[in-house]
């Protein structure tokens, strides 16, 4: 027996050897090189916002700041030129505004009905749905705005343009419904089942418990989803450049919803082009103000959330920024101030009495925005009928409460079906417009084999703009090039991203220590990652275009690689998160380093993960337009198969879908039939990489068996 | 809640909210049930059977997880259900207050009868079956709400919303359940705050809001430590008074303890039934005794 040990023993020893020699410098490279390539990219995030505001410092000290936020003249191109921004801070405020006060009701409803009252089946169907709507392009959206919204708001409205606020927070409103209703979705889905049950047995409603108990148990993640949203509507490009009308003013009366304004966004998109030095740095300057909105609608979120989360769970986290600054202290004086004024007093007044107060604050709110509609339209009775309206809905509310709890049940229920059956049904119309307008287009199969002649035309449109008719975009050729293009400058931002991205997001997951530094880094990365698309530009422009004076394939892979960096970054940390740290324990008992734990064990364990949030960062970057507007697109170039390849495909612009059909839609009005095939096209093309990812997803999800 | 205002006739209050308590209370299908249940009063009181179980069996989908269960609960005493982990007690009393409707793929057959009245006929009112058989369940499960919150919570799903009443509710119920003394200076702080057997108390308080007639409760200090399960198992003997209880639990000691009358669950069927002292010093069944004495499987 001894000797047998004995062998074995003397078996073993050499391999131990071996294998503890080289794990440890190997382990010891690994982190090395981790490491750097983590801090590289942490560097380029701060790199990239330091810049901006350095590029945007130069114009305060020729131009003072009080003018530039409080100004109301913005007109860059005047011989003295004037860069007074109001008008265009508050156009951005309100299209957010009106955009969150369509989807937050909406986007809440459809997220209660998917989660607790919609039957197995529909439910699938209803979850594919909101997938697919996050999946549509914002292009698509100004496409379906601009043909389709704006007849109907002129037609309904009697208007003259449509191409209004409304139309913009509309579509806006849409197109953050799918980050609102799947956040929220989660959130009522993770309310824990013994919460359901006590109020069940406390004989609740269905409807009862839904209002009562599941939507204020998941209020944080509720809240988490709206901010999300809202930073989508803030930094929305090119559907608000294209529906929003883009005039500087502030709308008279400021409820008229019918008034055209102009976001940030859009004056990004459409003046850096043409732009002289002095007003470059303006545009920068306005970035830096949207970066700084986004930055307060966080910040108050955290807020919020914490509060709510202390409000909930009776334990509040320990917030440093409070210890730092000492806010105990500030409060404390705060509370001495509202003692000694009254106000406190006061405040007891209006929390006792919260429901009057909240019902006469709506009751003026809505009366005076009714008002406002009705006094054009019924010059008479306009006050009237807002009076009228607005208590009528106080009333409702106040019987809804007193009437029976089964048809308290039957109503709400109709009115989350209702507002389901409402975004459905404009997913069906947004896809159904593409698909019948792209239609008569891509049935053609030259349309995807051929270039386009749009250089040729492009010169026509300008000698003879009148005498091209309908059948010019049929005339000029298909979408080879365009394809291409789009599909380069996917694929190679995703290269260019991904080893970055997925190296940096393993340092983070399983390198870096918890502490302040990884916070800051945490921070900065989901900074970057609520960065409006058009920032991106901006930077890809100034930094890569102005240096190289040429739009270039190259600046629009960086500048898309750069925008979804810190989406793979998140989504391999969390891959890896998720992988149970039993595994990793499971391997590192058996002698292994750490490294080859990651590699061998939690990296396969996670790939699916990681993979499916890297197909969707493609789907992502095939639609997006604002970053490669001035980067590297291009509307007119033959397409050159030499090109593909060879290194001055890289120093030239490229055409691709999404700029294509900006320009088509923009500036050739009659060009119907191709720019309902590019749409089409794209559409197609996005959402057949969201469909990869939904399918490899679910499959290993089955598949998955921990 | 007649028998909480009597209760707390000590308690300064004021005749009118005491009023306004009994009219809002009896909302209208319940004057009904509560109608019939006098009707029935004298029959009631012969046998003092509050619920009544024939042929009861139940199905998660196709696994029989009760077989056959006759019980008859008596009014105002203590019935512990013991027996080993998936036996079906906690489904038996599930199937009480109906709560298995909740699960998909539960088919029940049988009939229970509360006050002579099948819980399971067609048209039942779920609603007031469950507002008068009330339910605490294993793990301690307060809404992440005010403590006050917690209790007012029946009432106002029953559309009490009346505030002197809520609170005095609130005041009343937090001291049948022995917690008015720890929580009254908090009742607006977070029910998550508290600790686990102050929680198991606020969700007796709020079972109580609505002044059922019976309380289940589901293994109530299996998640507990020794002196909050001392101090459920008290107010449980407190309960008896004015309750019927029906309780699961694991460990026989408490059974013996604090019940009247003891059933034993194996398999999903109930193996004996009778009072505590027969059941844990003269059990009839051999497999009782092999399980009350630990020589088990």
């Amino acid at each position: 027996m001894a000797s047998e040990v004995k062998t074995k023993e003397e078996y073993l020893a050499p391999i131990k050897e071996k294998t503890q020699s080289g794990i440890i410098t190997g382990d010891k490279v690994a982190k090395g090189i981790l490491f750097s390539i983590g801090s590289i990219v942490i560097i380029i995030v701060f790199l990239i916002i330091i810049y901006l505001f350095s590029l945007a410092g130069g114009f305060f000290q020729k131009y003072p700041l009080k003018e530039f936020l409080l100004g109301d003249n913005w007109s860059p191109d005047a011989d003295i030129p004037s860069f007074g921004a109001r008008n265009i801070i508050i156009g951005t405020l309100l299209v957010a505004i009106g955009a969150l006060i369509i989807a937050i009701p909406l986007g809440i409803a459809t997220a209660v009905f998917i989660a607790e009252v919609a039957p197995g089946r529909i439910k699938g169907i209803l979850k594919g749905s909101v997938e697919i709507l996050a999946g549509i392009p914002s292009i698509i959206f100004g496409y379906f705005g601009r043909k389709i919204l704006r007849d109907f708001l002129v037609e309904s409205f009697d208007l003259d343009g449509g191409l209004c606020w409304l139309n913009a927070s509309f579509l806006l409103a849409i197109m953050a419904l799918p980050t609102i209703v799947s956040v929220c979705e989660d959130a009522i889905d993770s309310v824990p089942q013994s919460f359901k049950n006590a109020s069940y047995a406390m004989g609740a409603t269905k409807w009862q418990t839904i209002s009562q108990v599941i939507l204020p148990a998941a209020m944080s993640g509720i809240t988490a989803g709206i901010i999300l949203g809202m930073g989508r509507a803030i930094g929305e490009t090119i559907t608000v450049t294209m529906v929003a009308g883009n005039r500087a003013i502030t709308p008279i009366p400021i409820t008229n919803i019918f008034s055209e304004v102009q976001t940030i966004t859009a004056t990004l998109a459409l003046e850096i082009k043409n732009a002289g030095t002095l007003h470059r740095e303006a545009l920068f300057a306005l970035a830096i103000v949207l970066f700084v909105i986004s930055l307060i609608v966080n910040l108050v979120s955290n807020i919020i959330l914490s509060r709510i989360r202390k409000k909930f769970t009776g334990k509040s986290k320990k917030n440093k920024l409070n210890e730092l600054l000492n806010l105990e202290k500030v409060k404390m004086g705060f509370k001495r101030i509202k003692n000694e004024s009254g106000i406190s007093y006061l405040g007891k007044i209006i929390r006792r009495r919260k429901g009057i107060v909240l019902r006469a604050l709506f009751f003026v709110l809505s009366t005076w925005i009714l008002n406002n509609w009705f006094v054009d339209y019924y010059p008479e009775f306009g006050f009237y009928y807002a009076v009228l309206i607005s208590s009528s809905i106080i009333f409702l509310l106040f019987i809804f409460k007193k009437i029976k709890v089964k048809i308290q049940q039957i109503v709400a229920f109709a009115v989350l079906t209702l507002a389901t059956i409402f975004v459905l049904f404009f997913v069906g119309l947004i896809v159904y417009t593409i698909v019948e307008n792209g239609l008569p287009a891509i049935s053609n199969p030259e349309f995807f084999t051929e270039t386009s002649h749009s250089d040729s035309l492009a010169i026509l449109d300008q000698i003879l703009p009148d005498a091209l008719t309908k059948y010019r975009s049929v005339e000029m050729g298909g979408i080879l090039g365009e394809l291409i293009g789009t599909l380069k400058l996917t694929i190679f931002s995703v290269l260019f991203a991904t080893p970055l991205g997925l190296l940096s997001g393993m340092y983070l997951s399983e390198y870096a220590k918890e502490g302040p530094i990884t916070k800051i880094i945490r921070l900065a990365i989901d900074r970057l990652n609520g960065t409006p698309s058009i920032v991106f530009g901006l930077f890809g422009y100034a930094l890569i275009v102005l240096t190289m004076d040429t739009r270039s394939l190259l600046a629009g892979v960086i500048t898309l690689g750069l925008m979804i960096l810190p989406v793979i970054i998140r989504t391999t940390e969390e891959g890896l998160k998720a992988i149970p740290q039993s595994f990793r324990e499971g391997s590192l008992a058996l002698g292994s380093s750490k490294w080859q734990s990651i590699v061998k064990i939690a990296l396969p364990a996670a790939l699916p993960a990681i993979l499916t949030g890297i197909i969707l960062g493609m789907g992502r970057v095939a639609g997006e337009t604002a970053p490669i507007l001035y980067t590297s697109a291009v509307f007119t170039k033959s397409f050159d198969y030499l090109s593909f390849f060879s290194p001055e495909g890289w120093t030239n612009p490229t055409q691709c879908l999404t700029f294509h059909l900006y320009k088509l839609i923009l500036g050739y009005p009659n060009s119907d039939v191709r720019a309902g095939g590019v749409a089409l096209t794209l559409l197609l093309l996005v959402l057949m990489m969201y469909g990869v990812a939904f399918i490899m997803r679910s499959y290993y999800r089955r598949k998955k068996d921990w | 809640m007649i028998i909480i205002i009597k209760e707390n006739s000590k308690i300064k209050t004021n005749i009118k909210s005491k009023e306004v308590l009994e009219k809002k209370v009896n909302f209208k299908s319940r004057e009904v049930l509560e109608k019939k249940v006098t009707t029935k009063s004298k029959k009631v009181s012969e046998n003092n059977y509050i619920l009544k179980c024939s042929n009861l069996n139940l199905w998660y989908d196709d696994n029989h997880a009760l077989k056959d269960i006759n019980m008859d609960i008596l009014k105002k005493k203590i019935t512990a259900i013991i027996g080993p982990s998936g036996c079906g007690k906690s489904t038996l009393i599930r199937a009480f207050n109906r709560m298995n409707d909740v699960i998909l793929g539960c088919k029940t057959e049988g009939e229970v009868l509360f006050h002579d009245e099948n819980i399971y006929r067609k048209r039942a009112n779920v609603r007031n079956i469950r507002s008068r058989i009330g339910m605490i369940f294993q793990n301690p499960n307060p809404f992440p709400m005010s403590v006050r919150d917690n209790v007012t919570y029946g009432p106002r799903v029953h559309q009490i919303y009346d505030k002197e009443l809520l609170d005095e509710i609130v005041e009343n119920c937090l001291k049948r359940a022995a917690l008015w003394s720890e929580v009254k200076d908090r009742l607006g702080d977070s029910a998550m705050g508290l600790s686990g057997g102050q929680q198991q108390r606020l969700c007796i308080a709020r079972a109580l809001s609505i002044d059922p007639e019976v309380l289940l409760m589901d293994e109530p200090t299996s998640s507990l430590d020794p002196i909050a399960t001392s101090k459920i198992e008290e107010l449980c003997r407190k309960l008896k008074k004015k309750y019927t209880v029906i309780i699961v639990t694991h460990n026989m000691q408490q059974a013996a303890r604090i019940s009247d009358y003891t059933g034993f669950m194996y398999l999903g069927e109930l193996i004996e039934f009778g009072e505590t002292v027969q059941i844990f010093e003269n059990p009839k069944k051999k497999l009782t005794e092999n399980y009350i004495t630990g020589r088990f499987g």
